[in-house]
């Protein structure tokens, strides 16, 4: 009895759960939100230098981003929503790894100069 | 108990079985979400981003504890996947940016070091700049000072030569002839009376003329042989020359030139310089020799004045 009770009830829950997802997803309006947030933040990346000091990177954030606006027109906005949240995230990384690339680089020739600088200071102190 | 009661009690314990069975299966596991954690926990105990990207570690949090949330409501793994893909996004940017501005700090640093490398440089090279012209001048000093010391020596060496030269051309006028022995001036007999070593007065002018040159040149000693032909006794004809190279030293001692500068020698008629056997020969055979010997060692060395004695 009491079995019996359980099973129809988790059964219950399933089907108004299923219906709640298949509601939603006809009703579910365009990120267009996303979709604006995703595009500013590409656009950062790509002026911070991303395509560059970061092309793995920033490659996945705009393959993203092409793929969320094939799904933005095909009506599938849940989807292209994930996407350009993702986009979004990739995007934010791409121009943070771009920086650390630079300041890499920057840290790099900075120490190049240095020991150089230094090497001129050895030689002539071993002159006088 | 009534039925309404046992019912209601009937409910109550369905009601709690349904809770326990549906809390004891846990929300299947998502392999993401397990990095996600994982990542976040090693984020919160990074020290560069405790200190550098504190703001991004809380966005990273904010989007773990959204992505647990719905594995916990048990959403479709899509979502759940989706969340926390977007959790450890934020999790890399946070320790990204930390190395971003913890770099930034050490270029900072690097910027003042490099700064100070650039003073240390240019005062080294002012040091190397001025030990050079240091150098430089010291070495210019010494090439004068040696060239100084070289045209001095010339200049001496030049006073030398001309003194020997005016030496020369003094014995010369002296009607001195270059020998082995050194400058020879030769005295005819006619300063003496024939067996006689008193000197005639016509011979004054010849020994005023070597006194002078005596007394004009120091350095020099001088070597007076008397020499005569082979008429008459040998011996006799050797105390003879002695006498008279012995006047003739006697007479430059009168005039002042040093007895220890003087050296007299009777050869007597053991060195002719032509035949005795005829007048001619014989009177140029007695002779009083004055010889000035090569005179390099007595001008540049004192001590040859006294080998000479």
């Amino acid at each position: 009895m009491t079995k019996t009770n359980t099973i129809s009830l988790r059964g219950s829950a399933l089907a108004i759960g299923i219906v709640l997802v298949n509601g939603c997803a006809s009703t579910v309006p365009a990120p267009l939100q996303e979709l604006e947030v995703a595009t500013t933040e590409l656009e950062t990346a790509r002026t911070s230098g991303a395509p560059r000091d970061a092309s793995n990177q920033w490659q996945v954030a705009q393959d993203k981003f092409a793929k969320a606006k094939q799904l933005l027109d095909q009506k599938q906005n849940t989807a292209a929503r994930r996407l350009l949240q993702q986009a979004t995230a990739d995007a934010k990384l791409a121009a943070a790894m771009a920086q650390l690339q630079q300041r890499d680089n920057e840290q790099r020739a900075l120490q190049a100069e240095i020991d150089q600088l230094q090497q001129g200071i050895d030689g002539l102190e071993q002159q006088l | 108990m009534t039925s309404a009661t046992r019912a209601v009690q009937l409910a109550i314990a369905c009601a709690s079985t349904a809770l326990l069975v549906a809390c004891t299966s846990a929300p299947v596991k998502n392999e993401r979400l397990e990095l996600a954690r994982a990542g976040f926990e090693r984020l919160s105990a990074d020290v560069d981003v405790n200190r550098y990207s504190k703001k991004e570690l809380g966005i990273a949090r904010a989007s773990l504890t959204s992505a647990e949330k719905v594995w916990l409501a048990r959403a479709d793994a899509v979502e759940i996947d989706h969340r926390a893909y977007i959790a450890l996004s934020d999790i890399e940017i946070a320790k990204t940016l930390a190395a971003v501005r913890s770099r930034e700090t050490q270029i900072a640093n690097l910027e003042l070091s490099q700064r100070d490398a650039i003073v240390r440089l240019r005062s080294a090279q002012a040091a190397a700049a001025n030990s050079a012209a240091q150098q430089a001048r010291d070495e210019a000093a010494r090439l004068m000072a040696e060239t100084e010391q070289l045209k001095l020596e010339a200049a001496e060496r030049e006073s030398q030569l001309q003194a020997q030269l005016d030496e020369l051309k003094e014995l010369r006028a002296l009607q001195a002839r270059s020998t082995d022995r050194g400058m020879v001036l030769t005295l005819g007999d006619l300063l003496f009376d024939i067996g006689k070593s008193t000197l005639k007065p016509g011979a004054i002018s010849d020994i005023d003329e070597i006194a002078t040159f005596m007394q004009k040149h120091p350095a020099h000693s001088v070597v007076i042989e008397g020499h005569t032909d082979d008429t008459g006794d040998e011996d006799s004809n050797r105390e003879l020359s002695l006498s008279r190279a012995k006047a003739i030293g006697g007479a430059l001692e009168a005039r002042g030139v040093d007895f220890t500068r003087i050296e007299t020698i009777g050869v007597g008629e053991d060195v002719p310089v032509a035949s005795n056997d005829t007048a001619v020969g014989r009177q140029l055979n007695r002779r009083v020799e004055i010889i000035f010997p090569n005179n390099e060692d007595t001008l540049s060395t004192g001590p040859a004045l006294t080998d000479s004695e």
